[in-house]
């Protein structure tokens, strides 16, 4: 595992989550959860054949076999990623902003109450937090948005940091 | 020169790090931030860059790595750094357990 092995592996990981960012997009354009009017079907299937076509490339990029040189690969392709990781991120939370889905824990226990799975949904359902904690008042001071963004990059470069340096001087390795 | 991958302090510091950072990305995130948790966040960082290479140092060679041998010196100081960042308590409760089993003193259920 040395640096090179790093970066191709995060540029497959960028590709198959912004694929997933997409096919969450395509799924909530639907009729499933609207406030407001569907997309078209074409305006869907666009969003689909992107995502399938990111999760693809990321899948080749990860697995590469004989489809890809992985060996050779520029810095480039990882800025790439990087760059459309964070436009769909952007683009889910527009549109889930947008369309005000229910939370995931709830969905989770729809899922399990359409399986027939009675007994987990009961219980799953008794540890949720109570529903006013769910949509409770929005924070008064919002003035510290940039600082605590900018606490939260740097921790998660520091873990990014250190998780690298011992992927790459392990005993494994 | 000194490579600093030989030390146990520098791989205690690394498990320190970690823990104090994802004490972070917890305490700053949206719903579960307040300003209290962020003060406790950021103290626990500190006791992770402070205690993290002494803990690791002082039990590293001395005394894991006496009893079992076999284990690796990275991975051992990395976990007791993380181990004495994340709860301090939960170290001497697993050195107290292991002085137990040796003596053969362990409390019976």
């Amino acid at each position: 595992m040395n640096a090179h092995v790093l970066m191709v592996l995060y540029t497959g990981i960028t590709f198959v989550s912004a694929g997933a960012c997409l096919l969450e997009i395509c799924r909530l354009l639907g009729k499933t959860y609207e406030t407001k009017a569907s997309a078209s079907m074409l305006w869907r299937g666009v969003h689909f054949i992107g995502a399938a076509i990111l999760f693809v490339y990321g899948c080749m990029v990860l697995f590469p076999g004989r489809a890809l040189q992985v060996q050779h690969m520029s810095i480039g392709l990882p800025l790439v990623g990087t760059v459309i990781i964070v436009a769909a991120l952007t683009y889910l939370d527009h549109v889930m902003g947008e369309r005000e889905p229910p939370p995931w824990s709830h969905q989770f226990i729809q899922l399990l109450v359409l399986l027939g799975m009675d007994g987990l949904s009961r219980r799953a359902a008794f540890m949720l937090p109570p529903a006013a904690t769910d949509d409770g008042p929005p924070p008064e001071s919002d003035g510290n948005r940039g600082l605590r963004l900018l606490v939260l990059t740097g921790a998660i470069a520091v873990i990014a940091s250190v998780a690298g340096f011992i992927l790459t001087n392990s005993a494994a390795a | 020169m000194i490579d600093p991958r030989e030390i146990p302090a520098f791989w205690g510091l690394c498990g320190g790090l970690l823990s104090g950072a994802v004490g972070l990305v917890t305490a700053y995130s949206a719903k579960a931030g307040n300003p209290v948790a962020q003060r406790r966040a950021w103290l626990h960082l500190g006791l992770g860059i402070v205690a993290g290479p002494i803990v690791a140092e002082a039990l590293t060679h001395g005394v894991i790595l006496a009893v079992v041998p076999v284990l690796d010196m990275r991975g051992v100081a990395l976990a007791l750094g993380w181990m004495v960042a994340n709860d301090p308590r939960a170290l001497f409760d697993t050195l107290t357990r292991v002085v137990r089993a040796v003596f053969n003193q362990e409390p019976q259920r």
